[in-house]
């Protein structure tokens, strides 16, 4: 049997280089990693570097922002919350709403994940077929996109498998003329989003079973449409007033070409004070539907 | 160094060069042979009663490989007809139902695929990626005028279509979008300018223009390469601006504007004064440390 890669790539946040060690301990305890190579995908720098070159954060752009609904933020979370998931928002808004700098960002990943499969001396060292990638939040958004372009440009999917943790893929743009969203990128002028998720889950089925898996936490604001209740008042509140999971139909869609790829799972609370808890990439990766998927890829 | 040396010297690296040609073309002949003889195997022995959408399938998949079959990979232009084969191949799945993509047939065709023609496919795809990536740090990033960009020129720049890159040309080298990558940048900015009215005085302006970022040229092979030419290597960037702003001049502020040409970091203006209808030379930088240099110059 040939080892086997497993690249992990991180979301949002100050990740460190070395992010992808608790991630690896997390597996451990679940997997035999003997025959296994874990490798963190760390694109931290390149997020930094464009954020440092744009700056979106603050200013009127974070005043306009804020006026476009996303007060509910300040208002209901801690300011740690708050600047944590502001910060997401605004990443996620550099990456889709800056065109050429997604593609300077994908580009740059695409050519990372090619250097992780490769020895020092440049030799490969992991076929695309022996390598799993495991994207955890907005690194679950960039690995789809970054799978999907190597397919369109090379007529298949190379990679053994993908598992996609807190997925803000499903995310929809209010306006995709002026901000395309993770989908819209993903396809030829003029797909629609319905096919381009076609297209992908019907890539991933041709290679075999069980390879795609988009595994989200009912809870988790980033890849759910979770109403939390205001503590005293009661109120139910959509704290992102975006659509951030896949519909009905597109949920449909990804089940029906390539079964079981779209898993919901329950963990923390509808509270806004678990904001942080309920997207955790250590909580995700003890989840059934993950140990599951990657047993089957470690195979 | 003698005569001998010189030419045992070339010698070599001529041999290795071919080596690496003749590898590579090998390896085109060669996959493409090994993927059409699995797929002959495989349309040879489909049951009776196969789906007719999977014979037409994989009788598509066998037609696909004919116009590239024998070909070399160092044929210039063989990208582009890679790119084509690609895309013909990840489209003739859209013709299955998504209960035929799981099939034994379509899984067996699909991994020859991956295992004899993807990898290659995708190295020649990330050696544009790479050259891709490189315009882009060019234009945005590296250049002296990168450094004062701000979120709404990277907005702009995205967007616009003079400015924007077009992934879709990736694999064309020629002007004018380079590797899809507009040479073209739109800037919106304040920049500090010495208007030269009785020796250096202070001025603001509010800037817009088009500049050009000179990119090497680009050779039509895989993998591609560049060839820097004086302008890519000297000029890097010029353009030309309009202006309106404030300029201190006779112990107050007056309105200015004006044309002016950049080159690289610094714009030379014409810039008017109309209240004492007299006219003036300015000059502005995108890099503050060398606005300092021109007027303590003058000064």
């Amino acid at each position: 049997m040939s080892k086997k890669l497993l690249i992990l790539a991180h979301g949002i946040g100050d990740a460190p280089k070395d992010f992808y060690k608790p991630w690896q301990d997390a597996i451990a305890k679940n997997h035999d990693l003997s025959d296994v190579v874990v490798k963190g995908l760390w694109w931290e720098d390149v997020l930094q570097k464009v954020a440092d070159q744009y700056p979106v954060i603050s200013g009127p752009f974070a005043d306009l922002i804020k006026m476009g609904g996303f007060d509910g933020m300040d208002r209901w979370l801690n300011g740690a919350q708050a600047k944590e998931f502001k910060d997401y928002i605004m990443d996620v808004l550099v990456y889709v709403g800056l065109p050429d700098m997604w593609l300077y960002i994908q580009n740059e990943c695409a050519l990372r994940l090619a250097a992780l499969r490769k020895d020092a001396s440049g030799k490969e060292e992991f076929k695309r077929s022996d390598t799993i990638l495991v994207g955890h939040s907005l690194g679950a958004a960039m690995l789809p996109q970054l799978v999907w372009r190597e397919c369109v440009e090379t007529g298949a999917i190379g990679y053994r498998g993908l598992l996609l943790l807190a997925s803000p893929l499903g995310f929809e743009s209010p306006y995709p003329k002026l901000c395309k969203d993770f989908l819209g990128r993903m396809g030829h002028p003029g797909d629609d989003r319905m096919s381009v998720l076609t297209g992908f889950a019907r890539a991933w089925n041709m290679v075999g079973d069980d390879c795609l898996r988009f595994i989200n936490n009912e809870n988790d604001i980033v890849c759910s449409d979770v109403k939390y209740e205001i503590p005293d008042t009661g109120e139910l509140l959509d704290l992102i007033p975006l659509r951030q999971s896949f519909d009905p139909a597109e949920s449909f869609v990804l089940n029906a070409e390539h079964k079981g790829s779209l898993q919901w799972v329950s963990f923390g609370a509808p509270d806004p004070r678990k904001v942080a808890e309920n997207h955790d990439a250590l909580t995700y990766l003890k989840q059934k539907p993950f140990n599951d998927a990657l047993s089957e890829l470690l195979k | 160094m003698t005569m001998k040396p010189i030419l045992l010297r070339y010698s070599l690296v001529v041999f290795l060069a071919l080596q690496v040609v003749i590898g590579r073309a090998a390896d085109l002949k060669s996959s493409l042979a090994a993927y059409k003889g699995e797929v002959d195997q495989i349309v040879a022995s489909l049951a009776a009663g196969t789906d007719e959408k999977v014979v037409d399938y994989l009788q598509s998949c066998l037609a696909n490989v004919a116009p590239i079959t024998g070909k070399n990979i160092n044929t210039p232009g063989i990208s582009a007809e890679i790119k084509g084969f690609a895309e013909l191949h990840r489209l003739a799945s859209m013709k299955l139902t998504p209960d035929l993509t799981g099939t034994p047939a379509v899984r067996a065709e699909t991994k020859a695929y991956r295992e004899h023609l993807q990898p290659l496919f995708a190295d020649d795809y990330l050696a544009w990626v790479a050259l891709q990536q490189e315009l882009l740090e060019r234009k945005y990033f590296q250049t002296e005028t990168a450094k004062n960009a701000n979120f709404l020129e990277a907005y702009v720049n995205g967007n616009l279509g003079l400015t924007r890159t077009d992934p879709e040309k990736l694999r064309d080298p020629q002007p004018p979008r380079p590797l899809g990558v507009s040479p073209w940048e739109a800037i919106f900015r304040c920049e500090p300018t010495v208007a030269m009215q009785n020796g250096p005085r202070v001025a603001i302006l509010g800037t817009a223009g088009l500049s050009r970022a000179h990119f090497p040229r680009i050779t039509n092979q895989s993998p591609p390469t560049k060839v820097e030419t004086p302008a890519s290597r000297w000029l890097k960037k010029s353009g030309v601006r309009l202006g309106v702003g404030a300029a201190h001049l006779d112990y107050g502020t007056k309105f200015i504007f004006g044309g002016g040409v950049q080159l690289n970091a610094v714009a030379v203006w014409g810039l008017y004064e109309p209240k004492h209808e007299r006219w003036m030379l300015g000059v502005s930088a995108a890099d503050l440390e060398k606005l300092k240099k021109i007027f303590g110059y003058f000064n």
